[in-house]
């Protein structure tokens, strides 16, 4: 999956897990400026995410994401890269 | 005094020289004797050995009570190295010879006697001498071999006096298949074959002990090592009349602990390697003098003589990098001496403070929290973690959680937690009506910060069973991890044995550090973190927050406290994780 795709995918789930469904990406955005960011929501997402992605996340990368751009960055180096 | 290059003696007596001799763990002077007071007492001496062996022979009496208390383990260390070994069952004079390359061939040689059976006579009931007694020394005698011969001319006090001497230390690596063994309490449970007189069966999921005295022979471990007690336990008491119960644990005529019990609680007694190898039996006494009849207060139409009621006894082998922690009878009133203790920051003022810890340690406030992980017993640590600008998903982060519930929690591995039909969601009647998440079999609460108006009860425990899960999962992941140090919330205070209970059931997953946070009786020690052994601290701060107002909780005070928790880990802590690394 390329960087783009991966936005593209990342997005949609952030939309879904936050129920902001015209929630865009961007890198240097707070995880907890998301309106309705919660610590529920949050563990769905990271759920979500291990689940269409087939990867495990460690919980020292979990305690690591600040920013949308720290999710984007986790699941490149879990995520193949193709062209 | 009793000087000299080759020869010192050193009399205990009112007219004697020992206050020069006598360096740590004594008690006062008494008319013929000094007792030695806790786990262990030192002496220092200054001898010239110049490169050659040494006698030394110690003259001295245990504090015993024959025939329950037969009397104490005695082992002696000379500089740092153990020496050996003895039953000190009556008055008898210990001579032993140190091998050259133990002493210091110029200067002053510590000889530490460390007594793992030491007691308090009061809680046995027959005294009002509350000092953890050990033994009560009459006399010692050091000197080169150069010099002097052991001989007739360095008599006993009394001709009747027995001399003996030491075994080897004991020593070497644990066999590898050390299990942990649990024996449940009640009818039926496992525990059962293995009573002997003392216990009332009348209960189906705990025992009460029954009379003074309860007995209970327990299969010896298997493996040659380290071993200890677990025990989870609560005492029969009757308000106003019987507030607590005394309860002395002996194992073979020796005692391994004390206990003043108020309430339900799990602590740790570490088995001396000395009582426990090469035997298939350990043959344990529990001496209860405050069991009352509770039919002798108010209505109660319960007639037993009770003591305690036991749930479960583990004996479980002490990890490698916990070894250390063998050697501590922790009950609170022999508080060991720490191994190290950090007092930084305590006198920087709250405005400079992030400034003065980012300048030190070289790391922020908010990165230092991150370190850091509650694991209750209430949500005051995660709050001040959220002021210093910390949101991190912790399991134990907003929960309330009493010590034995977290214990009886983490003994199942939190198995329920796996469950999210286990979990359920109910309002708590503060004014402002706030839904709770609850695990009821573990006494847990979580806060959700959802209210009353906010939510839906059904879908909130569907949501938080499955966040729980998760938690729960990531608990274990950072427990393996080994990173983090784990912050214990306690009031009132509790016994070191409590917290080295919490600490070796966190080390069943990985290498836990424990920061466990009290109340300083003196607020000067504000601040202050002592590392009591490998993987354990205590730490102070002046005062908790109210339970109804977290949010008040003195940041500061907690930031100088995880300051000097980092400092101890960076340094003393990460000694013996390196050792254990290299060995």
């Amino acid at each position: 999956m390329n960087n783009k795709e991966l936005a593209t995918r990342l997005t949609s789930m952030l939309r879904e897990a936050f129920s902001r469904p015209t929630l865009e990406y961007r890198a240097r955005a707070q995880m907890r400026d998301i309106p309705g960011f919660d610590s529920v929501n949050f563990v769905m997402m990271i759920l979500a995410l291990e689940a269409a992605f087939d990867i495990q996340l460690r919980e020292d990368e979990v305690d690591s994401i600040f920013t949308m751009g720290d999710v984007f960055a986790l699941l490149r180096r879990n995520v193949p890269e193709t062209d | 005094m009793g000087t000299g290059g080759g020869l010192v003696v050193i009399d205990f007596s009112a007219q004697g020289n020992s206050a020069w001799f006598r360096h740590a763990g004594w008690s006062g002077q008494e008319p013929d004797r000094v007792w030695g007071i806790g786990p262990r007492c030192v002496l220092r001496i200054p001898l010239q050995t110049s490169g050659v062996a040494c006698i030394l022979e110690v003259e001295l009496g245990p504090c015993h009570a024959p025939p329950e208390i037969s009397g104490q383990i005695v082992r002696i260390n000379m500089n740092g190295v153990a020496i050996g070994w003895t039953r000190l069952d009556a008055l008898a004079m210990i001579r032993c010879e140190i091998a050259p390359s133990v002493t210091d061939g110029d200067g002053l040689q510590d000889i530490e006697f460390e007594f793992p059976g030491f007691y308090q006579p009061e809680m046995l009931g027959r005294s009002t001498d509350s000092r953890p007694l050990s033994a009560w020394f009459s006399f010692a005698r050091l000197y080169t071999t150069d010099m002097f011969r052991p001989g007739p001319h360095f008599p006993t006090s009394h001709p009747d006096i027995p001399v003996i001497s030491l075994m080897p230390p004991l020593a070497g690596a644990p066999v590898a298949d050390m299990k942990t063994v649990t024996y449940t309490f009640g009818r039926g449970a496992t525990a059962f074959r293995y009573m002997r007189d003392g216990w009332n069966l009348g209960e189906a999921n705990f025992t009460w002990t029954e009379g003074n005295v309860s007995r209970l022979e327990l299969p010896a471990p298997g493996g040659s090592g380290c071993y200890a007690l677990r025990l989870d336990a609560w005492p029969m008491t009757v308000p106003g009349e019987v507030p607590r119960q005394d309860v002395t644990i002996l194992l073979d005529g020796y005692v391994i602990g004390q206990q003043r019990l108020d309430g339900r609680s799990f602590w740790l007694v570490p088995l001396p390697r000395e009582l426990t190898e090469g035997r298939t039996v350990l043959p344990l006494a529990f001496a209860l003098p405050d069991a009352r009849r509770p039919s002798d207060f108010g209505d109660s139409p319960d007639s037993r003589q009770l003591g305690i009621a036991l749930s479960s006894i583990g004996v479980i082998p002490l990890p490698d990098h916990l070894r250390a922690a063998g050697s501590l009878r922790a009950e609170q009133e022999a508080s060991p001496p720490p191994i190290a203790v950090s007092r930084e920051f305590l006198a920087v003022g709250k405005a400079t403070l992030p400034t003065a810890i980012e300048a030190t340690l070289k790391i922020g406030p908010a990165a230092l929290a991150r370190g850091f992980e509650s694991i209750g017993t209430n949500c005051e640590f995660g709050i001040v973690q959220r002021q210093l600008g910390v949101e991190v998903l912790n399991l134990f982060r907003f929960c309330n959680v009493p010590l034995p519930e977290l214990m009886l929690a983490l003994t199942d591995d939190l198995k329920l937690l796996a469950d999210p039909a286990a979990v359920t969601v109910e309002l708590n009647d503060a004014e402002r009506r706030e839904f709770v998440v609850a695990l009821p079999a573990y006494n847990l609460r979580w806060h959700t910060f959802t209210y009353e108006d906010q939510g839906n009860q059904e879908t909130l425990a569907r949501t938080h069973g499955i966040k729980l899960g998760y938690l729960r999962r990531k608990f274990y992941e950072g427990l393996s991890a080994g990173r983090k140090i784990y912050v214990v919330k306690q009031r009132p205070p509790i016994a070191v044995a409590q917290a080295l209970a919490l600490l070796m059931e966190l080390n069943r997953h990985g290498h836990a550090t424990l920061l466990w946070v009290e109340q300083a009786l003196d607020a000067t020690r504000s601040g202050e973190v002592e590392l009591l052994a490998p993987g354990l601290m205590r730490g102070y701060v002046e005062r908790f927050a109210p339970d109804n107002d977290v949010e008040s909780a003195d940041t500061a005070d907690w930031l100088r406290v995880i300051a000097n928790a980092f400092l101890l880990h960076q340094g003393p802590n990460a000694v013996f994780r390196e050792a254990e690394h290299a060995a």
